[in-house]
């Protein structure tokens, strides 16, 4: 029980730690283009603006995805990998020798 | 004669941009044998990241020194540009490599219109006018009312090739990153085998790749003054088409490949039609496919039995 505690509380520190470095990952990557808007002034002439609130905003979401993702989806896709391979259904079975599989190169 | 020289500095000008974004090309294809199609477009993300730290320089940090402003966009352009390019071979790439062989082509091909889209809406899709960044020209040679000139401009062009291919061909040949690379291209498994980590490898050639795109992605902002979200594709097929005609995976090849295009380019532009320009260099791409399918240095592919 200890153990599973444990174990469950380093999962979630590493899914912290994965959010935070996706968040600064996504900062680095959004700053120069979404933090920034180059538009045409009155003059003609090339300024930049701001769009703090839009850039920061995505960094929080991606950041939030990659956190739950962490700890909701990855947990759950691997157990599914884990999983014994349950044997075809009797339809299935009965399907597939319409469908002949083809590989692609 | 002096139209021919002045076409000649103009074409060596561009030939050097267009050697810098098929080294990207032909690194890639080197070493994971798959046509990055993403990569006109991470050129054109450059120029705006480049783009954008200028302005952020000149209008808002008020330096004043166009030399340092340049040195510090070709920096921050590098930076941003390797790390765009780091993070696509993580998430379009990587996850494809054990797959089959059109899937991570497919996958390219979707980089490239989502990059393209993305500037596109993050930046909105008109012309990015910028004034020069840097003025002046030396007259060359004055006859018959003709001046051949050469700018300012196309000597750093000129100056910044020569020295970042010679910091390149060093990389390449002399460090343990270069050998690394190198093994990866001859046989990843055997690379692995004998200690080479692959997969760092193979992100470090992508941030490299992106790195020489940024800097060719500065110098055509700041030779043409303007850039716009579509400006990826054209240059990109040139590019290309330079590597191609170099011999794909062969990097001397793609230098040469670079320059000719650029010549035969503004060549066919003085001599024949400037509409037909485009025409003209991606005639040589059907051309040495037809005729030259391994390029004019690349190694004829053998297979081993």
């Amino acid at each position: 029980m200890a153990d599973g505690a444990s174990a469950q509380r380093v999962d979630m520190a590493r899914a912290l730690r994965d959010a935070g470095l996706t968040a600064v990952l996504a900062f680095g990557l959004l700053l120069p283009l979404i933090g920034f808007l180059t538009i045409t002034d009155t003059r003609n002439n090339l300024v930049l603006v701001t769009r703090w609130p839009l850039l920061f905003g995505l960094v929080a979401f991606v950041g939030i995805a990659r956190f739950v993702f962490s700890i909701a989806i990855a947990p759950y896709l691997t157990q599914r990998r884990e999983r014994p391979v349950a044997a075809p259904s009797a339809a299935r079975t009965w399907m597939r020798k319409w469908f002949v599989s083809s590989p692609i190169r | 004669m002096e139209v021919f020289l002045q076409q000649l500095i103009n074409g060596i000008t561009l030939g050097s941009i267009y050697g810098l974004i098929a080294i990207g090309y032909t690194m890639v294809f080197g070493i994971i044998g798959m046509v990055n199609f993403a990569h006109g477009d991470v050129f054109m993300m450059s120029a705006f990241i480049a783009l954008i730290a200028f302005l952020l320089l000149t209008a808002w940090l008020g330096v004043s020194s166009i030399a340092l402003a340049l040195f510090i966009v070709l920096i921050v352009a590098m930076l941003f540009t390797s790390l765009v390019n780091w993070v696509i071979e993580r998430v379009a790439y990587r996850p494809l490599r054990g797959s089959f062989r059109l899937a991570p082509l497919i996958s390219a091909i979707g980089m490239s219109i989502f990059l393209s889209n993305f500037v596109q809406v993050s930046q909105g899709p008109r012309n990015k006018p910028i004034p020069p960044m840097v003025q002046g020209e030396f007259v060359l040679l004055n006859r018959n009312d003709y001046a051949v000139t050469m700018s300012v401009r196309q000597l750093i062009i000129w100056g910044v090739t020569v020295v970042l291919l010679a910091a390149f061909w060093y990389l390449v040949a002399k460090t343990p990153l270069g050998r690394a690379q190198r093994a990866c291209e001859q046989d990843q498994k055997m690379a692995a085998l004998v200690g080479v980590d692959v997969d760092r490898t193979i992100s470090m050639t992508f941030v490299i790749a992106a790195a020489l795109a940024a800097v060719a992605g500065t110098m055509y902002l700041m030779y043409y003054g303007v850039v716009t979200f579509s400006d990826g594709f054209v240059p990109g097929v040139k590019a290309f088409t330079a590597a191609v005609l170099g011999g794909i995976g062969s990097l001397p090849g793609a230098v040469i490949g670079g320059l000719l295009i650029g010549l035969i380019e503004t060549m066919w532009s003085a001599y024949f039609s400037i509409d037909y320009k485009d025409v003209a260099a991606f005639s040589i791409l059907a051309i040495t496919l037809i005729f030259l399918p391994q390029g004019l240095f690349g190694r004829p592919d053998v297979e081993k039995v």
